[in-house]
């Protein structure tokens, strides 16, 4: 028998299927939750955060359109919980209006380089990836972690996906910086 | 150490709070409806967007101040000083309001932020341009003009009067060259007096009737011209006060 896609599982949420929809948090907990804990350094309800998310979801469900993508859109409804989290303790800063979506960019090739990520990238990330501004920490786990491609990840931040790349850039110039300033090399 | 049995538990709760009810779905019309409503809050804002901006070209036709720029590059501090800069703001508002009710759908939210404020601004523009030549703002100009516009009539008939006094619309009247009398909306009669150094970007041609704007400071009611061109349409406060004018003798 073939599993049921996420969209076919919302679909049969909305028409009352309870059932469905506990398949549907199985399949997605452990991502949200892992995507909350990298995200969400040093806050310690990301597991509230992510019950939140799943219950909005169902309040919201049949607002969901089945012609789209059910990963995009939980994953958005958890975005928007994390920032109001972010925003709520006032720990760091959230900016109100971002320049890098006000003009075109070239688009970052989507290289290969989560291979990459083995070894130094993987390295960086554990020890520096809380240092950096959430604008820049969100895409890198969403890229690294949650394996979202520059579209997927514009859908879930509401980015053009060339301001990913440029995101995407950035950090991981951040996170060279702070790395090589941790092991006091250049 | 961390719980390893957070799955469970998140499951267990949210079936819990659905079977004792404590989260309900929100029925699909809630969508629906706010789907609507931003639609149609997108479209007035739009519409409200078209109507400032077609009103702020309306009023600079109707002033002169459009045709200013056809004077040179001296002429552009006069016609920056002469733009309607409170109704720019006005637009300049409803344009960032559009920008953000586009941001929430997926071809705003997906490309950079200066293509879709481009579009708005070249909608607004363009849109604006092509409404001022339909009859609405001159239909709603004259039913102002008849107290038939309760709200807006007093905005319609005072704002684009021309205040300004480097820049004179009017009708000729009598040509003795060098010097041309020029029949204002205001109801007054200006010497307008060409020298060599008068630009008149689309020749040096007049005859009567011809309306025309005039660039030049109104010195008591001699213009001496920095500029003078014919313009295409004839202002609709002009045609009004010459109306008014057939009822009595024209006196200088």
């Amino acid at each position: 028998m073939t599993t049921p896609s996420d969209e076919t599982l919302a679909k049969m949420t909305q028409g009352g299927d309870n059932d469905a929809f506990g398949i549907l948090v199985d399949r997605y907990e452990p991502k949200l939750l892992r995507y909350a804990k990298r995200f969400l350094f040093g806050y310690d309800d990301a597991h509230d955060l992510v019950q939140e998310t799943f219950l909005k979801a169902y309040v919201n469900i049949k607002g969901f359109d089945i012609s789209r993508s059910f990963s995009a859109w939980i994953y958005r409804i958890a975005h928007n919980e994390f920032i109001n989290a972010i925003k709520r303790k006032g720990r760091e800063p959230i900016p109100f209006f971002d320049t890098d979506t006000l003009f075109p960019h070239p688009t970052t090739q989507e290289t290969a380089d989560r291979a990459y990520l083995e070894k130094e990238l993987s390295e960086m990330l554990d020890k520096c990836l809380a240092s950096l501004d959430p604008k820049y920490r969100e895409p890198l786990v969403l890229y690294y972690y949650e394996e979202k491609n520059y579209q997927e990840i514009g859908e879930i931040l509401h980015l053009p996906p060339s301001t990913v790349g440029v995101r995407l850039k950035r950090a991981k110039e951040q996170l060279e910086k702070c790395y090589y300033k941790l092991n006091g090399t250049n | 150490m961390e719980p390893t049995n957070y799955h469970n538990d998140i499951r267990e709760k949210i079936e819990h709070a659905i079977r004792d009810g404590a989260v309900k779905m929100r029925p699909r019309w809630q969508f629906i409806t706010r789907a609507i409503l931003f639609i149609v809050g997108t479209i007035l804002v739009t519409l409200t967007l078209l109507f400032v901006a077609s009103f702020i070209v309306f009023n600079l036709r109707q002033n002169g101040v459009w045709y200013i720029p056809s004077f040179g590059m001296r002429a552009l501090g006069i016609f920056l000083m002469a733009m309607p800069w409170l109704l720019i703001m006005g637009a300049a508002t409803f344009i960032i309001i559009l920008q953000i009710l586009v941001k929430r759908y997926a071809f705003g939210y997906g490309r950079p932020l200066m293509y879709s404020a481009l579009g708005i601004i070249v909608l607004a523009l363009v849109g604006g341009i092509l409404l001022a030549r339909t009859p609405l703002h001159r239909g709603l100009f004259e039913q102002a003009e008849n107290d038939g516009l309760p709200f807006a009539g007093t905005f319609y008939l005072h704002f684009g009067e021309n205040n300004f006094d480097q820049i004179t619309v009017g009708a000729i009247q009598t040509i003795t060259p060098p010097t041309f009398v020029i029949l204002a909306p205001n109801n007054e009669l200006y010497t307008v007096v060409v020298t060599p150094t008068t630009q008149t970007p689309f020749g040096a041609h007049f005859d009567t009737d011809d309306i025309v704007v005039v660039l030049g400071a109104r010195n008591d009611h001699t213009i001496e011209a920095l500029g003078m061109r014919t313009i295409d349409e004839q202002p609709v406060r002009h045609l009004h006060m010459m109306n008014k004018r057939l009822l009595q003798p024209l006196t200088p």
